[in-house]
């Protein structure tokens, strides 16, 4: 009880703190999220767990919507195309909307343009083989003479696995095609391919009976669950850790700044929220908030490394 | 386990368990019969409100839809020739002459019998195979999936109505639409002509509601009277009729369990397949094949137990590797994840009482759904002999908001009224829908796994025969497209035999 009146008296603070006229003009009734992926991913659960701590707060809904198609292009075109007035918002996958961009695909959304929020996580990659494959290292695979085939799922997938090849200077087959990163680590345990390259999280949830074995940690951060594996920077490899999943969340460009402001109060109150800490240690999913700047920062290093590999993404 | 079921059993009576399951139920036979409506978006709109409650009564709430969802959908599949959900669209080549000959209730009644048994079975069949799921799922790859597709596209074959060529060339178009937008295995966008609404493809679900709904609405109209030919003769068709029809047919029962239990534990191919299948393969065994089409209850009894015994099925992928086996599933995953439960394994070991309540949820809803439907069956049946000049505006109206309901997309909208007037011109010049369906559900999932199946053997084709299980199903695509002719030779040869003594 106690903790609660604690919490709203923290609540009234900051909605005064967020500038009290623009309190009055959102929301204007429910609000949407907007997910560029389908029902039960990672893109749709964390998006799903944010828009429920926000309701906990706000007296409308923080409606959910999947708009799907096109590898994630769809929703963030039509996140970005939004009215402006703080109404909808949407998590956008980085490094999914940059890379179009980058092959010279011609978008409709300027990434720069985005009106980033923040972000809840970011989520590096770990290389996995089958738990009886007779490769332990990426030297392993290096010697073995012949090309080492990777399942993969979506563009950010792809990319991820072709610049781990290019850096380590490993000859790959990629096997794209699968509907999600899980369905990607099933096809490795069942033989498709020799090995993937997963969100870490990803990994850690899918390998509840250790049907994978880790070769190498594409972060420089601790990872109890694999804590023997071998980590890029130990490797010699130490550019590997700034590939990573970003869960960001942005508004479309134009929002006013007092309806910005008060949309930013909510979403910042709702990254404190006990249920998202619950629901992230309940799942072991990552979760790290991150600034609107921070992401900024992130996204431009993020934009800066993909375009070094540019001709590796297209596969060159 | 049975310490498992009997927590669930207990949380089920106590502290209001069996009206969550109750009002899950309705909500699924709602969704079901709505056409657009299903599992995925049923439970979608559910989850929000699950927040509030623990984790069981979620899984009461959620077993319920699944569970009745299957159910509902062949309502409408049965009285309007329109499926509510895709994997009843197998179920209106038989339940709609029946419909047409005044036996509506018969019909309602066998899909209740079937839905409700088809559904038990799926559970007891999940509980038998847990122990070896993850073999089972480890079995298939890449190629078996394509074969898999491939014996799908067969039921091509029975569902033509005689008319091959019209047929077959219904099924191209099917497989044209089924290549619209983003290639999963390129990463590029295909057929989209600059609509950002095609890289997402041609949605199946507004496109069955234009293909069966919209069409149906358009020729009823034009034609007047009421649905059945015969209104008197409704009276004389009984529900009991229908259910005893599926005792009496206890094998078609049988084997559409199974096939829909078995299709539904191989991820991403679906209830759709299941029900396709369970029908072609009856159709095929059956002595009388040419009574289907016309109102065979067999045709009714096939699909609707396999679609129900999926659901059960359906479960296998995600506990054995936390991976959705169908679209339903993967919102139900979203569900589970919300509630702090990691989809896979653990959840056998750290929370087998709550898989035990969704089992149990599931079962009971799909005996629930069919009692609860077969007490109002005789007053659903008689909207067959209503004015169809009074059905076509609420038909339309329900019809395309069910297609908006979906995404909230006027595109969707849009969709389903051309595949009407497709529709409508297949109708009007005599070409059978369901190959279309048929081909347009299956030409993704055949695709994919054909390339997949191309990078794994690196261009190797003979990794669909020199794999087992692989092979297995492709001597069955042969098998089941040879039947009918070696039927035809054991046929002559009596025929002959007979002629000579």
């Amino acid at each position: 009880m106690m903790k609660r009146a604690l919490g709203l008296a923290a609540a009234a603070a900051m909605a005064l703190a967020a500038g009290q006229a623009a309190a009055q003009d959102w929301p204007k009734g429910d609000v949407q999220l907007i997910i560029p992926s389908g029902p039960g991913g990672g893109f749709d659960t964390y998006a799903r767990v944010l828009a429920r701590a926000m309701e906990e707060d706000l007296d409308v809904k923080v409606v959910p919507q999947n708009v799907t198609g096109g590898g994630g292009l769809r929703g963030a075109t039509v996140a970005y195309q939004a009215k402006p007035d703080g109404q909808t918002f949407a998590v956008f996958n980085v490094p999914g909307i940059i890379e179009p961009v980058i092959n010279g695909e011609s978008v409709a959304y300027d990434v720069s343009e985005i009106d980033w929020l923040g972000a809840m996580a970011f989520n590096q990659y770990v290389v996995v083989v089958g738990k009886d494959s007779p490769y332990d290292t990426i030297e392993d695979m290096k010697a073995a003479g012949e090309p080492i085939t990777f399942t993969a799922y979506g563009s950010s997938g792809v990319a991820a696995n072709r610049i781990l090849c290019a850096e380590v200077g490993l000859e790959c087959e990629i096997i794209t095609g699968y509907p999600s990163n899980s369905e990607a680590l099933l096809g490795v345990v069942r033989g498709d391919a020799i090995a993937s390259v997963p969100p870490i999280s990803t990994a850690t949830a899918f390998n509840a009976k250790g049907d994978l074995k880790a070769i190498l940690l594409m972060t420089e951060r601790e990872t109890p669950e694999f804590p023997d594996t071998e980590k890029a920077a130990d490797a010699g490899y130490a550019n590997l850790a700034n590939l990573g999943l970003i869960r960001a969340f942005g508004l479309p460009p134009g929002v006013p700044a007092e309806t910005r402001a008060a949309v930013q109060a909510a979403f910042d109150k709702a990254l404190e929220a006990e249920s998202v800490k619950t629901w992230a240690e309940d799942t072991g999913s990552a979760f790290e908030a991150m600034s609107g700047d921070e992401l900024s920062a992130l996204i431009e290093s993020q934009t800066e490394l993909l375009t070094r590999y540019k001709d590796v993404i297209a596969g060159n | 386990m049975l310490e498992a079921v009997a927590t669930s059993v207990g949380a089920l009576t106590a502290s209001g368990g069996a009206i969550y399951l109750f009002v899950g139920t309705l909500v699924g036979l709602v969704f079901g019969i709505i056409p657009g409506l299903g599992g995925p978006t049923a439970l979608a709109l559910l989850i929000p409100l699950t927040f509030g409650i623990d984790t069981t009564a979620a899984m009461f709430l959620a077993g319920g839809i699944m569970g009745a969802i299957p159910f509902g959908g062949s309502v409408t599949a049965i009285l309007l020739n329109t499926p509510g959900t895709a994997p009843n669209a197998a179920t209106v080549y038989d339940g709609y002459p029946m419909t047409k000959k005044g036996q509506a209730g018969a019909a309602l009644g066998a899909a209740a019998a079937a839905s409700s048994l088809g559904g038990l079975f799926g559970i007891l069949i999940l509980f038998m195979v847990l122990p070896v799921a993850r073999e089972i799922i480890l079995m298939f790859s890449p190629p078996e999936f394509f074969m898999l597709a491939v014996l799908g596209l067969c039921a091509i074959a029975v569902s033509t109505d005689g008319k091959m060529l019209k047929g077959l060339i219904a099924a191209c178009f099917g497989l044209m639409i089924a290549f619209v937008g983003y290639d999963n295995v390129s990463g590029a966008v295909r057929f989209d002509y600059g609509i950002d609404y095609l890289w997402d493809g041609i949605s199946l679900i507004p496109a069955l509601i234009g293909l069966f709904a919209i069409a149906q609405i358009v020729s009823l109209y034009l034609a007047g009277g009421s649905i059945a030919d015969n209104p008197s003769a409704v009276r004389v068709s009984r529900v009991s009729d229908g259910i005893f029809a599926v005792f009496r047919y206890w094998k078609t029962l049988l084997r559409g369990s199974v096939i829909g239990a078995v299709i539904g534990a191989v991820p991403g191919v679906g209830g759709t397949v299941a029900a396709f299948l369970s029908y072609s393969v009856t159709v095929q065994t059956s002595r009388d094949p040419d009574s289907f089409g016309k109102g065979n209850i067999e045709g009714v009894i096939a699909p609707e137990a396999s679609n129900n015994a999926r659901e059960g099925g359906s479960l296998i992928p995600t506990l054995a590797f936390g991976i959705p086996g169908s679209a339903e599933m993967a919102v139900f995953l979203g569900l589970l994840v919300l509630h702090g439960l990691q989809p896979g394994p653990s959840l056998l070991i750290n929370h087998l009482d709550v898989i035990t309540s969704l089992m149990l949820s599931i079962a009971i809803a799909s005996v629930l759904a069919s009692i609860v439907c077969l007490a109002v069956a005789r007053q659903l049946a008689l909207i067959t002999l209503v004015d169809v000049n009074y059905l076509v505006p609420v038909i339309l109206s329900v019809s395309l908001v069910g297609a908006y309901a979906l995404e909230s997309s006027m595109h969707d909208v849009i969709v389903a009224v051309i595949f009407g007037a497709i529709g409508y011109l297949m109708i009007r010049f005599d070409y059978p829908r369901l190959p279309l369906v048929i081909a347009m559900f299956l030409g993704e999932v055949a695709e994919v796994n054909f390339r997949q199946s191309m990078m794994i053997a690196r261009g190797d084709w003979t990794v669909f025969l020199t794999r087992p299980l692989s092979l297995v199903l492709f001597l069955l695509v042969i098998l089941s497209l040879s039947v009918p002719f070696i039927r035809y030779l054991l046929r002559r040869r009596r025929a002959s035999r007979e002629a000579l003594t």
